[in-house]
């Protein structure tokens, strides 16, 4: 059920080094950016939707522009990031700590599981008008739904790869007298790294999501918000700045998180095979 | 996974001792809800406490303006869900097995994979409309990514020699693909059937909190808008239970009927 996101490596010119691999590389990432470009621009002169409904690519990049240089653009992206990386921040410590204590130790493990298991599979983005009630229109609210969305992929993976660590690994280090404490710290959690990597690559698509989403639902600042007021003012154009930019933000973190990632595997399998 | 998320082991000992923990965990719960909101920690008019969320609960299943909404957006998630496992499961197999097709879809689905699905709900509202079109098509978005990648890891990982086997016993391709690569591959999708589930539910949840004019998200936002808090938290639990439960049938069905499944699901 922890599914496995996009392996970075399947396209397998992308190993390749040097120069040529490079520009294979260039043109395996530019390709669906060209491709969706040219949709737009094609479908946008077709005539099958008006310029109002579906702007063409150069009408959106002037938007873009005019709004870079008024400011706006900038502040909405850096509140938006702000509470993408706090979420994530947040429910990776969380989800981290808790999963090792439910994974290794029996009592936590019964006691959360009925809770997590309900609470897993449930949409969470139902309880955001409830999480407004109880944390306001601002920050609060918008963290809590990206942590919520984000916290439950690497719980699930931090158990499931905790439970698994290699016993033998655990009865080494507790017979030369590492504490309990110690064991979870410097033998459980670097085994199960590889693991609770690939469920927090899931979180951070949730705390993306869940962030983006609930500045459209209710709120006040974010790139979220500023999809919505254009939408509810018809700036068309404005609507799809927003939607490029979180799609662009959303690209760029899953890229830098495969490159931590393959920085902090480099010693696994997982590492060199991946990223 | 979500029934059995530890997995580990020393996990499974039956007994009554052993269901003394979990109905603790549910208990001390549920009793920090109850109490908070009655000591004035939290605001009885923000959090209500879990009793009268309970009274509530009845209150919206009885509601017929809730079950008809219920209804649409069954409706609308089926349709887009359906869509998605007849679209998603033959391109994933494909790009198992050919070469080509893996080349030009990969990249499309590494750079979509980081998308939030949802963000695109104001737009193909702008470009289709608010109705049915808009949300179906959104379900498909979010169903898609997780179902194509699990029908091609379950199809890549197909061990050569069967579909050798078939192919020299007189298969062709295409009835390799359906009745030996397709089986093999089914325990991957089916997990990936299973995210794709969670995943879409969010999306149409997150899209009818949008667009606000039907469904089970229209009517939670209805009661926000009136400041209703009780029924906001009772319906939000409703809705906590429904994905809850479809994920439970999901698995029970699946277990039942394909018993030779081994492994989680």
């Amino acid at each position: 059920m922890v599914a496995r996101p996009v392996p970075a490596s399947l396209v397998d010119a992308r190993r390749r080094r040097g120069p040529a691999g490079a520009a294979v590389k260039a043109f395996v990432y530019a390709y669906p950016v060209v491709l969706v470009l040219v949709a737009w621009e094609a479908v946008a002169r077709s005539g099958l939707f008006t310029a109002f409904t579906l702007p063409p690519p150069g009408r959106v990049w002037e938007r873009a522009r005019a709004m870079w240089d008024d400011g706006t653009l900038l502040d909405a992206s850096t509140v938006t990031l702000g509470r993408i990386l706090l979420s994530f921040g947040l429910a990776l410590v969380a989800g981290v700590t808790l999963g090792l204590l439910m994974g290794r130790v029996r009592a936590v493990r019964l006691m959360f599981r009925p809770v997590v298991s309900f609470l897993f599979p449930t949409p969470k983005v139902a309880i955001y008008p409830a999480l407004v009630i109880l944390f306001g229109l601002g920050t609060a609210s918008k963290v809590a739904m990206g942590f919520a969305e984000a916290v439950f992929p690497i719980l699930l993976a931090t158990i499931a790869a905790a439970s698994r660590v290699e016993p033998r690994m655990v009865w080494s280090a507790a017979g030369l007298g590492t504490s309990r404490a110690g064991i979870l710290v410097r033998v459980v959690l670097p085994a199960a790294l590889p693991g609770i990597l690939t469920g927090a690559r899931i979180g951070l698509v949730g705390a993306i999501s869940g962030v983006f989403v609930a500045e459209l639902i209710v709120a006040a600042d974010g790139l979220g918000h500023a999809m919505a007021i254009g939408y509810r003012t018809l700036a068309t154009a404005d609507m799809y700045v927003a939607v490029v930019l979180i799609c662009a933000i959303g690209f760029v973190l899953d890229r830098l998180f495969l490159l931590v990632r393959a920085r902090l595997l480099a010693w696994s399998p997982e590492g060199s095979a991946d990223g | 996974m979500a029934t059995e998320p530890a997995g580990g082991a020393g996990t499974a000992r039956g007994g009554p001792a052993a269901l003394l923990p979990p109905a603790a965990g549910v208990a001390l719960l549920l009793l920090v809800w109850e109490v908070a909101p009655r000591l004035g920690l939290v605001r009885p008019t923000s959090v209500p406490p879990f009793s009268e969320v309970l009274g509530e609960i009845g209150a919206v299943l009885t509601d017929p303006a809730f079950g008809s909404e219920v209804a649409g957006s069954a409706y609308r998630w089926g349709l887009g869900f359906a869509l998605a496992v007849l679209i998603g499961v033959p391109l994933g197999v494909v790009m198992a097995r050919s070469r080509l097709v893996r080349h030009a879809v990969e990249p499309v689905l590494t750079m979509s994979y980081p998308v939030p699905k949802v963000a695109l709900t104001l737009i193909l509202v702008l470009l289709f409309g608010a109705g049915t079109t808009s949300r179906v098509i959104i379900v498909v978005l979010a169903c898609l990514i997780p179902i194509v990648i699990a029908s091609f890891h379950g199809a890549g990982a197909v061990e050569p020699w069967l579909v050798w086997s078939a192919r020299g016993l007189g298969g062709g391709r295409i009835g390799t693909l359906a009745r030996v690569v397709l089986p093999a591959a089914l325990p991957q999708i089916l997990s990936g059937v299973r995210m794709a589930i969670g995943v879409s539910i969010f999306a149409l949840m997150a899209a009818e909190l949008m667009i606000r004019q039907s469904g089970i998200g229209a009517y939670l936002f209805t009661y926000y808008d009136h400041g209703d808090t009780l029924r906001v938290w009772a319906t939000a639990a409703v809705i906590a239970a429904i994905g809850f439960l479809l994920d439970a049938v999901y698995v029970r069905a699946v277990r039942r009927g394909l018993p030779w499944l081994e492994g989680e699901i």
